[in-house]
């Protein structure tokens, strides 16, 4: 079996979110069980793919390349060249084409590749960017009769639309193209308007698998794809991308912590943290006319970003884009409340903007002159380490999303001892046990998303909780042990493991030929 | 076989009236009144006095009160029921509805010695609900018009005769007010009116009922005229045939309800057309009004948990439902100042009472509360100490709606000022309604030319920002006397914009009031030019007693309330007979605007200006470069 994934991220070439973790940390765990995976994602200009390329291809007089880096686990195929080389991920306007020519090039890529092989092929998409790649693949397993599966893997569902003119213009997929899926091998046309024009739906109605990242979000695709395709789909939990281990590992070399286990050094190293530490603290940026443009806002309102607060206080740190799935914007409208229930407390937010995202980081930027002793927002791409830093800091980790698939945040948190306060949506109401709830096992509070009440009341509930935690009140402690224990439930073995078993599972189906 | 008429006298001055106008009506009319019922005690009249009349006959005209009753024991008249304030009933919160009837009933019953069996329903406000609070009353039968009977779908037809309307299986009787009649008594000869009248004579049960206010014989109609007119047609209906004088009650006795009938919400044809079709609405017309409503909510649920601590809910928490302040129609009504402030008066006196009941403050001297005080969806920072409350609306420029002072004898809303409205006498004049609540702390930036009349007669275009409207961050601080308001707005030169600015409002509650800094800062590489103006607005308390006019001085020169003053100063005192000194004080000499701020109201007597209160704006000239503040220190206190 030849596994190979698609995906617009991985951390090792460019982040902008957490699917950027997932492809290639599950594709090492599944190198470790014994399979073979291959990785290909777009450059973004991160790297100059015709240096040294393993592929090359013109197309419209533009060179496309492929290369090859074999250092990394799983072995990345980077493709470069014209839109692929958009330093933004997601560029505005342009991420259909984009997504569409990453389609294209593979599929020349692997028309040139797969001459005359008979293996059994898994060709798995991460999101829908991915789609066209599995559709083009799909059209040249027809047509040099491969024996390949498919999967769709939903970190986001997004119901976005394609139109055929730009799947044949720039994907070569055209109308008379043959594809196989739920009807057997048929004309792309006749998918198509089954479709009704989004992607997802074409998408589920061509693939063997698709596969989403935690149980409640199965309902979520169910209605974004059709009842109809809930037989075929599954999910596969994301893992935390960090262990207490590495934290306390982290803490002791990089930044002097004794003991990271003990509460009162944790509430001390809080207190340097807010009123010291976070002023050496930076941010990176994923795209220069964010960076220009947040560094403008900031010079303008005379603004440090990371300047110390005057005093230290209860802690709640965001992270994460600031897209409004996110739900950054309730917390805007809860700060009034926030502060009203709770006048010691710290916000802390970190998000990395994209071109998307102006008019939020400006709301942002603006809120720290209303709230200079309670809120600090970092605009840009925190290093992990740093970001390790607030979690560990913090009485509680704020995750307001109006919809989350997974919730990636809610496990790091979690590994770092500290429970999160989350909106009851996908994958956080699969991984937050509410403490008001499961006092054994608690790991956090879940609230109604967007509803601001409760969003204020679970979290001052949670901070309050916590914040007696300091003073060594045994609830506290036992929800710190919870969470990390919680977050240690969610290992990439088991996912890649899961991953296995539905490849196999997908392999044994045979097929209808002809439609 | 003549028809009946019921001649109903609706007897009604409202809570916190001017005591010279009292009793210019109690000389004018109601005098004259108690004369015509005794020259004419064999015929049948119906009388109602209103709860708040009731209270002022009762400690100032115990002996005219006495001789009305007088008239009821020997059967010239028959008296109704009401509520205790005149309270349109929909506006108070249900489970005080039977209450505010039964309070009339038993100060009724303690001065006359019955319960009546009628109810005048205030300004006759209908809703499908009342025939349960009203049974539950023990009354029988209630007035209301024939323009709900139209508006339910119903022919005129029906308005001759006495119906049942139930809910819940509670029931009560209706009579209705015929329209036309209203509109001619007493304005057309009594030939006519008794004409109109005798259309229905040969129907033996038909009734024709005039149902309004006693004050249009006397006071809107001078004396000598309307008693003659009276007179005359007392004097044609003692020998007309075709028309029998009746009591309601005898009316029902003797002619059955013709059946039942079910109805719309409604009220009098004008007061649809005042409230837009529905009398709660007036709460979404006038700002102030909701304020006022919605403060007596917020009392009341104060009043809730002091339950089982009062022996029962205090007169005045009654009193401040009474309906004349909360809307506006052929009266000035809301436009009244005197009224309104009577209404927080009752209000501020009956939340004190209800917080030293419950030990509110506890050991906090400070509270602060956020929430949705005027239910518009957002919240309200509600700050309340044992002396005052200051009501802070975040999303109407973070300024100042409600200012109260709650020292015994003292109690009053300082910032009971009145946002003009465009109201439709007002069409065609040189009147320019205001764009924005009358209210404090209110941020500007006005262009270099704009001058004191500008401001006060809301010339067009001259404020150059967006701050006067904008949302601002309330942020709390750990020293409960402290809070910040702050926001980021605009400038716009030429409609286009120019340049960002901060504006931060730093509150302090003091011994006496509070103190306010203000920072104005220019984030942007374009110059703010213009004059920054800080805007307040102080109610003086009205001499209800004597026509004092209140005044105020600026740095110690006295200046009459109708001058208004421009110039440089720091201390400007509005002083008063009846209230200590109401002072603002600023850290700098700076620019000062003052103007009385006055509305043009429709009353029953013509169009007039009704004085609000004091509006003072602090402005100064800036030209602030990027990153340049303009500072200001505010005191605003009491001298108690």
């Amino acid at each position: 079996m030849r596994a190979i994934m698609f995906t617009f991220e991985s951390t090792y070439v460019k982040k902008v979110g957490g699917l950027a973790e997932v492809p290639p940390r599950l594709g090492e765990a599944m190198e470790k069980l014994g399979l073979n995976i291959e990785l290909f994602t777009p450059s973004h200009s991160v790297i100059d793919t015709c240096r040294e390329p393993v592929f090359e291809v013109s197309i419209n007089d533009v060179n496309y390349c492929v290369s090859k880096l074999s250092n990394l686990k799983p072995i990345h195929y980077v493709v470069g060249g014209g839109v692929l080389d958009e330093p933004s991920v997601y560029p505005p306007g342009k991420l259909m084409e984009k997504s569409l020519m990453f389609a294209r090039v593979i599929y020349e890529y692997f028309k040139e590749k797969l001459t005359g092989e008979k293996a059994e092929f898994i060709f798995h998409g991460h999101d829908w960017h991915s789609i066209p790649v599995l559709l083009a693949l799909n059209a040249l397993s027809v047509k040099k009769d491969l024996n390949s599966r498919f999967v769709l893997h939903v970190h986001l569902g997004t119901r976005n639309a394609v139109s055929l003119d730009e799947l044949c213009r720039i994907a070569l997929l055209c109308e008379e193209t043959y594809v196989r899926g739920d009807h057997g091998i048929a004309e792309l046309k006749h998918y198509y308007y089954a479709s009704g024009g989004i992607i997802e739906r074409l998408a589920a109605l061509t693939v063997d698998k698709i596969v989403t990242v935690s149980r409640n979000y199965v309902k979520n695709l169910v209605r974004l794809m059709g009842p109809d395709k809930l037989s075929k789909m599954d999910y596969v939990y994301n893992a935390s991308p960090l262990t207490w281990d590495e934290v306390v590992k982290l803490l002791k070399s990089k930044f002097g912590l004794v003991e990271p286990g003990n509460h009162v050094n944790r509430l001390m190293f809080r207190d340097k943290l807010l009123t010291n530490t976070i002023k050496f603290i930076g941010v990176s940026y994923i795209e220069q006319d964010v960076e220009k443009y947040v560094k403008s806002l900031i010079a303008k309102y005379d603004l440090e970003y990371n300047s110390t607060f005057k005093s230290s206080g209860p802690l709640i740190f965001m992270i994460g884009r600031l897209s409004s799935q996110k739900g950054f914007d309730y917390v805007l409208k809860a700060l009034d409340k926030i502060v009203f229930m709770e006048p010691r407390v710290k916000l802390v937010v970190a998000f990395s903007p994209t071109t998307w995202d102006l008019e939020a980081v400006k709301a942002w930027i603006e809120a720290v002159l209303s709230f200079p002793d309670n809120l600090r927002v970092f605009p840009g791409m925190l290093s992990r380490d740093h970001a390790v830093l607030f979690y560990y800091a913090s009485n509680a980790t704020l995750i307001p999303s109006r919809n989350e698939p997974f919730g990636l945040v809610a496990l790091e948190s979690m590994a770092t001892g500290t429970p999160v306060s989350a909106s009851k949506v996908g994958g956080l109401a699969d991984i937050v046990l509410d403490v008001r709830r499961e006092a054994q096992n608690g790991v956090g509070v879940l609230f109604t998303p967007g509803n601001i009440d409760d969003l204020v009341d679970s979290t001052m509930h949670l901070v309050e909780l916590m914040e007696k935690g300091y003073e060594g009140a045994r609830e506290a402690l036992a929800i710190r042990a919870s969470c990390i224990k919680r977050a240690e439930e969610f290992d990439w073995g088991s996912s890649a493991r899961k991953t296995i078993d539905l490849y196999n599972e997908i392999l044994k189906r045979t097929w209808i030929k002809r439609y | 076989m003549p028809s009946n008429f019921v001649f109903i006298l609706h007897f009604h001055q409202p809570h916190g009236q001017l005591k010279y106008i009292n009793e210019r009506i109690f000389e004018n009319s109601y005098r004259m009144l108690l004369e015509v019922f005794k020259q004419f005690s064999d015929l049948k009249f119906t009388v109602h006095i209103s709860g708040p009349l009731l209270i002022y006959l009762k400690n100032t005209h115990s002996d005219w009160l006495e001789e009305m009753l007088k008239l009821g024991d020997i059967g010239t008249i028959e008296f109704m029921a009401g509520t205790i304030s005149e309270a349109v009933l929909p506006l108070v919160p249900s489970d005080l509805r039977l209450s505010h009837i039964t309070r009339y009933i038993e100060l009724f019953e303690s001065l006359a010695g019955f319960k009546p069996k009628g109810f005048w329903l205030p300004e006759r406000v209908w809703e499908p609900w009342l025939p349960e609070v009203l049974a539950k009353a023990g009354l029988e039968y209630v007035v209301i018009d024939d323009s709900t009977l139209r508006k339910t779908g119903f022919s005129h037809e029906k308005t001759k005769y006495a119906w049942i309307t139930e809910e819940s299986g509670y029931s009560v009787k209706v009579l209705f007010i015929d329209e036309k009649l209203r509109y001619i008594l007493p304005w057309e000869h009594p030939d006519k009116v008794i004409d109109y009248m005798a259309q229905y004579a040969s129907d033996a049960d038909a009734l024709l009922l005039w149902g309004s206010d006693a004050e249009k014989f006397g006071e809107w109609w001078d004396r000598d005229s309307s008693r003659r007119w009276l007179v005359e047609f007392l004097s044609k209906l003692r020998f007309e045939k075709r028309i029998l004088m009746v009591h309601p009650s005898e009316y029902l006795r003797e002619h059955d309800a013709k059946g039942y009938i079910y109805l719309d919400t409604g009220s009098y044809d004008k007061m649809l057309e005042w409230s837009g079709g529905f009398f709660r609405n007036f709460l979404v017309k006038y700002v102030e009004s909701n304020n006022m409503h919605k403060k007596a909510l917020w009392v009341k649920s104060k009043l809730v948990k002091a339950q089982g601590k009062l022996k029962e809910i205090p007169l005045d928490y009654y009193m401040a439902y009474c309906n004349d302040a909360y809307w506006h129609g052929l009266f000035g009504g809301i436009y009244l100042a005197h009224l309104r402030q009577a209404i927080y008066e009752s209000l501020i006196r009956s939340e004190k009472i209800a917080e030293d009941a419950i030990n509110y403050f506890e050991s906090n001297s400070i509270k602060r509360i956020l929430a949705d005080f005027d239910y518009n969806g957002r919240e309200e920072l509600i700050i309340e100490t044992p002396e005052l409350n200051l009501y802070v609306s975040p999303w109407d420029g973070g300024t100042l709606f409600e200012y109260d002072i709650k020292k015994p004898g003292l109690e009053h809303n300082i910032q009971d000022t009145m946002t003009r409205y465009r109201e439709p006498y007002l069409e065609g004049t040189s009147f320019n309604p205001d764009w924005y609540r009358r209210t404090s702390w209110r941020v500007h930036i006005w262009g270099i030319e704009t001058s004191i009349h500008d401001w006060i007669n809301n010339t067009p275009f001259k404020d150059m920002s967006d701050l006067a409207l904008h949302k601002y961050n309330t942020v709390l601080t750990e020293d409960p006397r402290v809070f910040y308001l702050r926001t980021i707005g605009n400038v716009y030169y030429h409609g286009s914009k120019s340049a960002s600015v901060f504006v931060e409002k730093r509150v302090e509650l003091k011994n006496k009031g509070y103190s306010i800094h203000y920072v104005v800062r220019n984030l942007d590489d374009s110059i703010v030019k213009g004059k920054i103006g800080f805007e307040y607005h102080l109610a003086w308390k009205v001499d209800r007693d004597q026509e004092r006019k209140p005044y105020y001085l600026v740095n110690g020169k006295t200046y009459s309330i109708d001058q208004w003053f421009s110039g440089e100063a720091n201390t400007i005192i509005l002083r008063s007979e009846v209230y200590p000194d109401i002072i603002l004080r600023t850290d700098q000499s700076i620019g000062v605007w003052i103007a009385t701020l006055s509305s043009y109201a429709r009353t029953e007597k013509g169009l007039k200006t009704i004085p609000q209160g004091l509006a003072v704006m602090f402005v100064r000239d800036v030209e602030l470069k990027r990153g340049e503040d303009f500072e200001l220190e505010v005191e605003h206190t009491i001298d108690v």
